[in-house]
């Protein structure tokens, strides 16, 4: 005979409220949207691939437009059907279905014509390919863009270590980057506008760190979910001073809500991280911890990927890094921009490190013991090999920590291979172990009540 | 025993040969997990460079370090490091290449005891001028800790003995391979492979003067080949000498390969003739045949190299053998069957867990073979 789950009925624990300025990143990120289909009419450059990497090296060309790895990536992320479509279409090709899913997103709409089909009418093939190689998914993916569009293609390496000659290396390819962006383009590189955006990056990063680690409170001002949000004008404007008036906003908020002990849902019956990407189409697995009135309090995508961390090499501790003005540091040349530039991402941006792998374990266990983390639920994804580099290692060092762990597997951006039922088990299963049950809340659910969707 | 029954000998035998390597020159070893490692500065610290290479048996000793999802032929390296078969080994070292092979790489470093580790970063950007003095300078790097380990001084002209040690093995197996051009190859393709995995794990002084004589035997053309079927094998990592000597005995040759345990690990030489070995040595692991993720740039090198091949060697169809996750082989995999097909090569995809499926593989390459049959008929 099963056995009716225990249910505690609990007052909400801590007050909540909704993000005030949640409407201005939604505001940040329709323009962005937008502005990837208007800008060839304002005669600005389109620049495909690029993800949120090193968004300032392009200002010099003035504005641009950056569709990314594709368009539609998002829109196919909110229509799962479709996107699975998509992705046979990819692999109808040829592509195995082992290979990066976000990357098999990103052929299928280009190989079926989605890339440079216009929501306003007509087709817009993009100037040039710029990829940043974070992993050979995307620059091998760049290269068969290039191929497919018949346009000129640049690929930065990442160097995956912070030495004197790998910073030598990434200055020389922003150097022949820059040539190489004016002479495809036609267009003249104004150094000022690249300063200028530098300083928004360094300083977009920063601040999302120190928001990042607000969230060390009891309670948590801010949860997974939230974040996932939140970080989105990181992602696509931190080149921008809009982005930057939107974290300093941001940034004050959150210290008004530690200030004041308002926590993101209500309840905070257990502090959890979550390491890895989610499945991008499904991200309200953030929230699977509710019902049991445990919050994701931070994590891999929302921490690493974003942010400009100082990490302790000897005891892996976290702390944000301070911009080079705060530091006293003045820019004022190309040269001295790339050496900034160069030094925010191989030294202050951790995800670059943990590629390296060494450092990635004693840096997850500090995270989760700093953020309070009562278990740490770890995402595999079958083709992400940038995310789930190094992740068995990082499990085996947290749990040798003594923290709990549940580790699921899916894609982030292939549905069929995320089995939801069978997680939700597995993650139900994790949280009891951890001692939670379930709750009735006398108040909330906080989302429909104070947070934010 | 003949030379190439000494090749298939150590092959089999390639931890006994280590140990007796060891033992007998007291030596140390350094196990290497990419063929981007420059050997020659291993062979100039008087140390024998042995390739880590899988063992073809399934395994459950990785899972807690490396996910099932990566690389089979990476985790099955590193479960023969954690079974202790490698104890031998006093250091382990890898260049940069892709994500999989650098996992087993942390990993070993961190749960095998072992006296010397170093990670070479190796740019994959290597069209760049750039990535030249990066490489440069790491291998600078790799040279001051292999002095500093070993208390062995590698001096310019120890430096250049080893380049011409490496490069006189380079030499002669590219002799081989050139005379599988012939119509009725002299070599078969498992010998070839085996020749080629014996200088990964052997010292290559006794590996040139086995291939001395081994060539020195041959005739220019072998025999009762007329009907068989030439074929090329491309793909991830591929070690798998039962899996050749089944193709072979189905009625094909091997004639030629992209792997880098063949044609990609000697294809070109250091020739340091400018008095710079150390910027040779540099130039020569940028220029030799890339494997996918180091063929990253807009003006693709790999198809160039492997249509080339396809075509000196005259082959009739393609083997592409991929291991399973094997990703920077999974984006090139496409673009590589339409530039065969374009030039009128079949190619039959295989996909490997490094045990060998042989019975559903020799039903498909049975098949593949009878197709190229009767397009001739």
């Amino acid at each position: 005979m099963l056995q009716e789950e225990p249910v505690t009925t609990m007052t909400q624990q801590y007050p909540t409220k909704r993000i005030d300025c949640w409407g201005q990143m939604k505001e940040i990120r329709r323009r962005h949207f937008r502005h990837t289909w208007e800008a060839r009419e304002k005669g600005e450059v389109v620049i495909l691939g690029v993800f949120e990497w090193f968004l300032c090296l392009f200002s010099g060309l003035g504005d641009f437009a950056n569709p990314s790895y594709g368009p539609y990536y998002t829109v196919l992320m909110r229509n799962p059907e479709q996107l699975i479509k998509n992705l046979e279409y990819t692999e109808s090709l040829g592509f195995t279905k082992d290979v990066c899913s976000s990357m098999r997103c990103h052929l299928g709409q280009l190989y079926s014509g989605l890339t440079t089909k216009s929501p306003l009418g007509g087709t817009q093939i993009p100037d040039i390919i710029f990829q940043p190689s974070i992993c050979h998914s995307v620059v091998k993916t760049g290269q068969l863009a290039s191929e497919h569009l018949g346009i000129p293609y640049f690929d930065l390496e990442f160097p995956f270590k912070d030495s004197p000659q790998t910073r030598r290396y990434l200055i020389a390819q922003m150097e022949e980057a820059i040539e190489w962006m004016g002479k495809t383009t036609g267009r003249k590189y104004d150094d000022q506008q690249f300063l200028e955006a530098l300083a928004c990056e360094w300083e977009c990063m920063v601040l999302w760190a120190r928001i990042c680690e607000l969230n060390r409170a009891v309670p948590a001002p801010l949860d997974m979910r939230m974040m996932w949000s939140l970080r989105l004008p990181i992602v696509t404007s931190r080149h921008r001073r809009e982005a930057v008036e939107f974290y300093r906003t941001l940034f004050a908020e959150v210290q008004d809500r530690v200030r004041e002990g308002i926590s993101a849902n209500g309840y905070e019956t257990a502090r959890l991280t979550y390491e890895g990407g989610p499945p991008f189409y499904a991200v309200n697995i953030f929230r699977e911890p509710e019902p049991y009135g445990a919050v994701f309090v931070g994590g891999e995508t929302a921490f690493v990927t974003m942010a400009a961390w100082d990490i302790n090499e000897e005891d892996g501790s976290w702390k944000p890094a301070l911009t080079p003005t705060e530091r006293g540091i003045e820019i004022r040349t190309r040269q001295q921009g790339m050496e900034s530039l160069a030094e925010l991402y191989l030294k202050y941006y951790p995800m670059l490190r943990w590629l390296g792998l060494q450092s990635k374990p004693l840096e997850h266990v500090r995270r989760a013991q700093d953020w309070g983390a009562k278990g740490v639920v770890f995402h595999l994804d079958r083709g992400c090999r940038a995310l789930s580099a190094g992740m068995e290692e990082a499990r085996l060092a947290v749990q040798r920590a003594g923290i709990p762990t549940a580790m699921y597997e899916s894609s982030m951006c292939d549905p069929r291979d995320l089995d939801r039922e069978r997680v939700r088990d597995l993650l139900e299963s994790f949280f009891e172990s951890l001692g939670l049950s379930r709750i009735t809340p006398t108040e909330g659910p906080a989302m429909q009540e104070g947070g934010n969707e | 025993m003949s030379p190439w029954d000494r090749f298939s000998q150590v092959v089999a035998d390639r931890h006994g040969y280590a140990r007796r390597w060891k033992e007998r020159t007291g030596g140390k070893v350094v196990g290497y997990l990419c063929t981007y490692v420059p050997e020659e500065y291993i062979y100039a610290a008087g140390a024998l460079p042995v390739r880590v290479l899988g063992g073809h048996e399934p395994q459950d000793v990785t899972e807690p370090h490396i996910s099932a999802k990566w690389c089979s032929f990476c985790r099955d390296c590193l479960a023969q490091g954690l079974l202790g078969r490698y104890d031998y080994l006093d250091g382990i070292t890898i260049a940069q290449s892709c994500f999989h092979i650098q996992q087993t790489y942390d990993s070993w470093e961190r749960h095998i005891p072992i006296s010397f580790s170093h990670h070479i970063y190796m740019p994959s950007h290597i069209h760049k001028p750039s990535a030249l003095e990066c490489l440069e300078t790491e291998f600078q790097e790799f040279k001051e800790h292999l002095e500093e380990w070993t208390g062995q001084a590698i001096t310019p002209q120890r430096l250049q003995e080893a380049v011409t040690l490496v490069d006189d093995s380079r030499r002669l197996m590219l002799r081989a391979y050139e005379l599988r051009q012939a119509e009725c190859p002299p070599i078969s393709g498992t010998q070839a492979m085996e020749m080629v995995l014996a200088s990964q794990v052997m010292d290559r002084r006794e590996h040139s003067r086995l291939l001395e004589e081994a060539l020195a035997g041959l005739a220019p053309q072998g025999e009762g080949c007329q009907d068989e079927v030439r074929l090329m094998l491309l793909g991830s990592e591929n070690d798998d000498v039962d899996f050749v000597r089944m193709v072979e005995g189905l009625g094909a040759t091997v004639v030629t390969d992209d792997h880098c345990t063949g044609s990609r690990s000697f294809w070109n030489t250091v020739d340091a003739t400018d008095g710079d070995p150390m910027g040779a040595i540099a130039r020569r692991y940028f220029t030799r045949p890339p494997c996918p993720q180091k063929d990253v740039g807009q003006h693709r090198v790999r198809l160039e190299h492997i249509t080339s091949l396809a075509r000196d060697f005259r082959v009739r169809g393609a083997i592409i053998l991929l291991q399973k996750f094997c990703d920077p082989h999974g984006f090139d995999l496409p673009p590589v069957q339409q530039a065969l097909r374009d030039m009128g090569v079949p190619t039959l995809f295989l996909e490997s867990d490094v045990t060998l499926a042989a019975g559903q593989f020799r039903t498909r390459v049975e098949a593949f073979l009878e197709t190229l049959q009767l397009e001739v008929v």
